[in-house]
């Protein structure tokens, strides 16, 4: 098989101040790599952009090594396998992993994935599209099984409220607990993201909070029981007006922190911890590699509601690795309708 | 004595603080004692308990437990002795426990009452490590704190009636025990007699984060919060992973009129996969019986010792609750209303 002799990879350029802007990435052709022994060489078909990513590119960020300049920016990938001195791994097959921002990638062929660790897994094609390996059978789809499910425990009757309703993981996570028979209210901040949760993924009502002028007023219409499990992907003013809202033995999942993490500094706003007393409710900070080892489980189940009809995604695709950057700023500002990726078809 | 059993000194909310209560805010009464109805005992009160959350049912805001309404006798735990009684359970001169309020007399069903062993203990414990702080200190930090051998337990107002016993409750366990508070001779105290590992001073030290970090080197696995604002923000930069936040009152809070603004980092509680989880003592009521029996046995034993600081007279009651808000207590603080 004839391959262009060209690896694209997108570089960090220079640490970004609040918003990231274009600029701060660099695109760099390298020659494609050539496998050792034992490893595998993988050719991209999809990246993904997933919010994580934007603390990596911060000095001193919360854990984990972050990058340097010049870096390649470290994010999913799915691909095929091209060449593979591997035994576990022939041409053809198709796999998943942090395998960074660029057209092909070199693998040893570990599988260790805790803590961004380039490990791969292998997927099959044949249960569902390759690209929900980044999706609703990735990691996006692992976090909001147990951090829902898990950490929130809902039970039916209960009313959740996702925030950060139609990306990723908040869609997913607002229809597993609408399985469980719960009252789901989403936040998102376009109408079109709303549409979208409210009809096709059966939620139960949609709050836009860039439109709204009294976001708690709206809370409690929506939520007349109160809030039990808030599944926090944004928090700030949002996750402030919620917690004056909860009901007794609320539980809060803390997934994500997309309003915060591209602000130029910490942001002050009232001290609200004592709500959270007199709620008795439970805040918890929720990684998804603490549940490598139990993964499948989620996605078993997963491919199962969706094979079933039970559940369904979005993807919002920006084309070529030249877009990765303006698809990730557009997803860190809400652009994006479910999990947001690159397709890179012609390399 | 005829003047203290003729008339019911009462403390009365006379209006709602703004901010730090003043003495304006309440008003005296005498009335007369009252007369015990069928099934009812009459109490005198001996020992009257001050805490800090009696600072938020002077508002008229709902929480937990319904506001003290306007020209009300303020709600309160006092220790006292049955003096009159038609019920065989709790015959005169049973010492008791309840929430009888602010006042010298009071008449109660008594279901609403806990006898007090005064063999046990000095009867004014059942007010503070024998009582309602005392078990706040024990489940709060046995069940969600839920520290290991090795952790390091970081308290805030590690010297009132709680903290300084969530210490010595962290220390048994094989802690190290790290106590925030806002006066050297406090910070002294937890030290030398508390047997805290390390003391910061809040008020004097310019870096609290460095401050933390300095006697948490390998970060804080449990934080039994009293005080909220400054203090838990530099906690929150020292966290170790899976760290468990127990939100136990926030005094720091309590007398703002408008809302204290902080960063609130909750990037730190997400990476750091760490859980706060609110605290209500009153959520342990059928584990009192567990609880009691427990500090009581350490208390006899002194493996855990407790600090009170008393002031005599219903009639300073206001003076002395404002003190307590603004730190100036030292152990837990008691108003004596009348002689054992």
């Amino acid at each position: 098989m004839a391959l262009p002799n060209r690896n694209r990879k997108v570089v960090l350029a220079r640490r970004p101040k609040g918003m990231p802007v274009e600029e701060d990435f660099r695109l760099v052709d390298d020659p494609v790599p050539e496998p050792g022994p034992g490893e595998l060489l993988v050719r991209a078909h999809y990246l993904s952009a997933d919010p994580f990513q934007r603390m990596r590119l911060d000095a001193g960020s919360g854990y984990g090594k972050t990058l340097d300049i010049g870096d390649v920016i470290k994010g999913r990938m799915v691909g095929e396998v091209v060449q593979s001195n591997h035994p576990d791994y022939r041409a053809g097959d198709y796999v998943e992993g942090m395998l960074g921002w660029q057209t092909y990638a070199v693998s040893d062929g570990s599988t260790e994935r805790a803590e961004y660790a380039p490990g791969i897994t292998k997927v099959d094609p044949d249960i569902a599209p390759i690209s929900t390996s980044l999706g609703i059978l990735g990691f996006p789809g692992v976090t909001a099984y147990f951090a829902l499910l898990e950490v929130c425990d809902p039970q039916p009757g209960e009313t959740v409220v996702v925030t950060g309703a139609g990306g990723a993981v908040g869609s997913l996570a607002g229809q597993l607990a609408k399985i469980r028979g719960c009252r789901v209210i989403g936040i998102a901040g376009r109408d079109e993201k709303l549409d979208h949760v409210t009809g096709e993924l059966g939620f139960d009502g949609g709050i836009n909070y860039r439109t709204t002028d009294d976001l708690l007023g709206d809370l409690r219409r929506h939520c007349p029981d109160r809030i039990n499990v808030h599944f926090d992907n944004v928090g700030g003013d949002i996750a402030h007006a919620i917690l004056h809202h909860l009901a007794r033995d609320a539980r809060i999942v803390l997934v994500g922190n997309i309003s915060q993490n591209n602000l130029p500094e910490a942001q002050y706003r009232p001290d609200d911890t004592g709500l959270l007393m007199t709620a008795r409710a439970m805040t918890k900070g929720f990684i998804v590699y603490d549940y490598e080892d139990r993964a499948d489980e989620a996605r078993k189940a997963i491919a199962g509601w969706l094979a079933e009809g039970k559940i369904h995604y979005r993807e919002t695709i920006a084309e070529g690795i030249d877009r990765a950057p303006g698809a990730f700023i557009s997803m860190l500002q809400g652009g994006n309708t479910g999990k947001q990726l690159i397709r890179l078809d012609d390399i | 004595m005829s003047s203290q059993t003729d008339t019911n000194i009462q403390v009365l909310l006379a209006r709602r603080p703004k901010g730090a209560p003043t003495e304006a805010d309440f008003r005296i009464v005498e009335t007369p004692v009252p007369e015990p109805a069928a099934g009812t005992v009459l109490v005198q009160n001996l020992y009257l308990s001050l805490d800090p959350y009696m600072r938020g049912r002077m508002n008229d805001t709902k929480s937990y437990i319904p506001p003290v309404e306007i020209d009300a006798v303020m709600g309160g735990g006092t220790v006292g002795r049955v003096i009159r009684s038609d019920v065989p359970e709790m015959p005169d001169g049973t010492i008791v426990e309840g929430l009888l309020g602010w006042q010298s007399f009071a008449t109660v069903k008594p279901k609403h009452l806990r006898i007090v062993d005064p063999a046990l203990a000095p009867i004014s414990t059942a007010l503070g490590v024998l009582g309602m702080p005392g078990l706040t200190a024990y489940f709060g930090l046995f069940d969600l704190g839920k520290p290991q051998k090795g952790d390091t337990v970081v308290v805030s107002a590690a010297s009132g009636a709680v903290g300084s016993l969530v210490g010595q409750l962290a220390k048994r366990e094989g802690c190290r025990t790290v106590g925030v508070v806002g006066a050297d001779e406090k910070a002294r105290y937890i030290v030398e007699t508390l047997g805290y590992d390390a003391a910061i001073n809040y008020r004097t030290n310019e870096d609290l984060s460095a401050a933390v970090r300095e006697a948490a080197p390998s970060g804080v696995n449990v934080y039994f919060d009293n005080v909220g604002g400054p203090v838990t923000d530099a906690v929150f930069d020292n966290l170790a992973l899976r760290a468990r936040i127990v939100l136990c009152g926030q005094i720091s809070l309590y007398n703002a009129s408008k809302q204290e603004m902080g960063p609130r980092n909750l990037t730190k509680i997400l990476m750091t996969r760490s859980r706060i989880e609110g605290f209500i003592v009153f959520d342990y009521l059928e584990r009192y019986p567990e609880g009691l029996k427990n500090l009581s046995t350490w208390l006899a034993s002194g493996e855990i010792t407790y600090k009170e600081d008393i002031v005599e007279g219903l009639r300073n009651a206001p003076a002395a609750f404002i003190g307590l808000l603004e730190g100036k207590n030292f152990g837990k603080r008691l108003i004596k209303i009348s002689d054992e």
